[in-house]
């Protein structure tokens, strides 16, 4: 029964974002948790995500007790704050439970028994994970960072120029791919990606 | 040429920064999180690039003390900051031509056993009388500049050129012999301490190969330390440390393994802490730790050792002082 309430509060939820695209919807969803992940980590928080899902699971309960709400990303804004000023009055309750969560376990463990090891092993990943991408991105990052700080603006610009793109996009498109890696090296070292 | 901005550049720095009163960053959290999404998406372009001038070390003194204090806060930020530099080390080093490879110069494989080998072998003796009219051309040439300086360890120095690079040999005085908390200060290379390339990479040809030139040699001191119960007989150990340098190992032998995980701080003559480590795993009762050179400037530091308790809470371990020098 209770599944059942959450799946329909989870349902009404994706209408709020786009009621008339449920695939767009969830991609709503998707970019409303990334935001949320980042304002607690730019607030300092040590469990971006479990706080981001906390805040779901309150738009959810309200949306179940049948709360109307106008605008669900506001709302999430403001729900985002209560629970960043409850989770600095009571970290017990928020902080992430190593013993509940194995994966975090193992890397606590490697990294402080192994120093070197988790250090290679990220050297690995990250070998593995340039790996996946194609010669022309791996050109296109090479470009990128191998520069230096008194030329670094020009020959980005010059690198956008023959992308036939501007800056902007290109240190957009940079940021993407960085990303995409780190969480490819992240996934990796957490065995998640093997 | 002016950099191309975003249009809330400079309020994204300040968000990241910490420059925002809170009323400020509240209103300013509200507008990435719930009305515009390509704020956000510059906000994390922004971020990656402070992380990436503070790898690099172009940051202001002022931008990278609140970089450290308002953004290195968190572990997972540490992390970030650590896959950065790792990733730009390892995407430099795609670009460079392979290294020839030699062996590193030891006690056993030095310039000078290299010469002496020349002597004890019979077939070589056209090699040794090679050997003592370079000895004597070097030595003629040296005095001829005016080196009255020390002697050997600048003609081993030249011998090797960049990027062939001494072992480091940190001491290890065991038995309490031989002097203590002395530094030993060697070149080595260091994965995630490559240095800044040339910026000779550019748009025109990034489908090529690009020719580098030899890259600038990262070079690694290493300084022992000992809690001064064991060994510090009131000595201050230092460290010497030249423009090359883009480090230093530290050994840290603590009087007793008390903590299974620890964390060292490096704080300077005025009480600040410039440098945070992670976690570190004791061995033997020693803690091995790197601080990046460019935190060291001349004078005394301390480092401040915390072992983390059963509880997860942190505890004043070990107290450490050395010196920096520069040449």
């Amino acid at each position: 029964m209770a599944d059942s309430v959450s799946q329909n509060s989870f349902e009404k939820l994706l209408a709020l974002l786009d009621a008339s695209d449920r695939e767009a919807a969830g991609a709503s969803y998707e970019a409303l948790r990334a935001r949320l992940v980042r304002f607690f980590e730019w607030r300092g928080c040590e469990t971006p995500e479990e706080l981001a899902d906390t805040v779901f699971d309150r738009l959810l309960k309200k949306i179940g007790e049948g709360e109307e709400i106008q605008n669900v990303t506001a709302y999430a804004a403001t729900v985002a704050r209560f629970v960043f000023k409850e989770s600095r009055r009571n970290p017990a309750v928020f902080a992430e439970s190593i013993d509940e969560n194995p994966a975090a376990a193992g890397i606590a463990a490697r990294e402080t028994a192994e120093p070197d090891a988790a250090g290679d092993r990220r050297f690995t990943c990250l070998e593995k994970c340039l790996g996946t991408f194609d010669a022309e991105t791996r050109r296109l990052l090479i470009a990128y960072y191998d520069t230096d700080e008194r030329t670094m603006i020009a020959t980005r610009k010059r690198l956008a120029e023959s992308l036939a793109v501007s800056l902007n996009t290109l240190r957009i498109r940079v940021c993407r791919l960085k990303s995409r890696l780190e969480g490819c090296v992240r996934d990796c070292c957490n065995g998640s990606g093997e | 040429m002016t950099q191309e901005t975003f249009k809330n550049e400079k309020e994204i720095r300040r968000f990241l920064l910490g420059e925002m009163a809170e009323e400020e960053r509240s209103a300013f959290e509200d507008r990435f999180i719930a009305e515009d999404s390509g704020l956000f998406e510059e906000l994390g372009v922004v971020e990656d690039e402070l992380i990436e001038a503070y790898v690099r070390e172009t940051l202001s003194p002022a931008e990278k003390t609140k970089f450290e204090r308002s953004f290195l806060t968190t572990e997972t930020r540490r992390r970030r900051v650590a896959f950065t530099r790792e990733m730009i080390d390892r995407l430099i080093a795609e670009n460079r031509p392979a290294v020839k490879k030699t062996e590193p110069v030891t006690a056993e494989n030095s310039v000078w056993n290299l010469l002496a080998g020349l002597f004890k072998r019979p077939s070589l003796a056209f090699g040794a009388g090679f050997a003592a009219l370079l000895i004597l051309l070097v030595f003629g040439l040296w005095f001829l500049i005016g080196g009255n300086r020390g002697g050997g360890g600048e003609i081993v120095k030249h011998a090797t050129p960049t990027p062939v690079a001494p072992t480091p040999t940190p001491v290890k005085n065991e038995n309490g012999a031989g002097p203590a908390n002395e530094t030993v200060v060697n070149a080595a290379p260091n994965r995630n301490e490559a240095s800044r390339p040339p910026a000779n990479v550019n748009a025109e040809n990034i489908n090529k190969p690009v020719p580098k030139e030899t890259p600038p040699r990262a070079v690694t001191a290493t300084l022992a330390l000992f809690a001064p119960t064991i060994r510090g007989e009131g000595r201050t150990s230092e460290l010497k440390l030249t423009n090359e340098t883009t480090g230093a190992n530290f050994e840290l032998h603590l009087e007793s393994q008390d903590y299974k995980t620890y964390r060292a701080e490096l704080v300077d003559a005025d009480g600040r802490t410039i440098y945070r480590s992670g976690k570190i795993n004791a061995r033997n009762s020693r803690l091995g730790v790197f601080f990046p050179a460019a935190k060291l400037k001349k004078g005394d530091y301390f480092v401040k050792v915390y072992g983390f308790n059963a509880a997860g809470g942190e505890e004043s371990a070990a107290d450490f002082q050395f010196r920096v020098t520069r040449q």
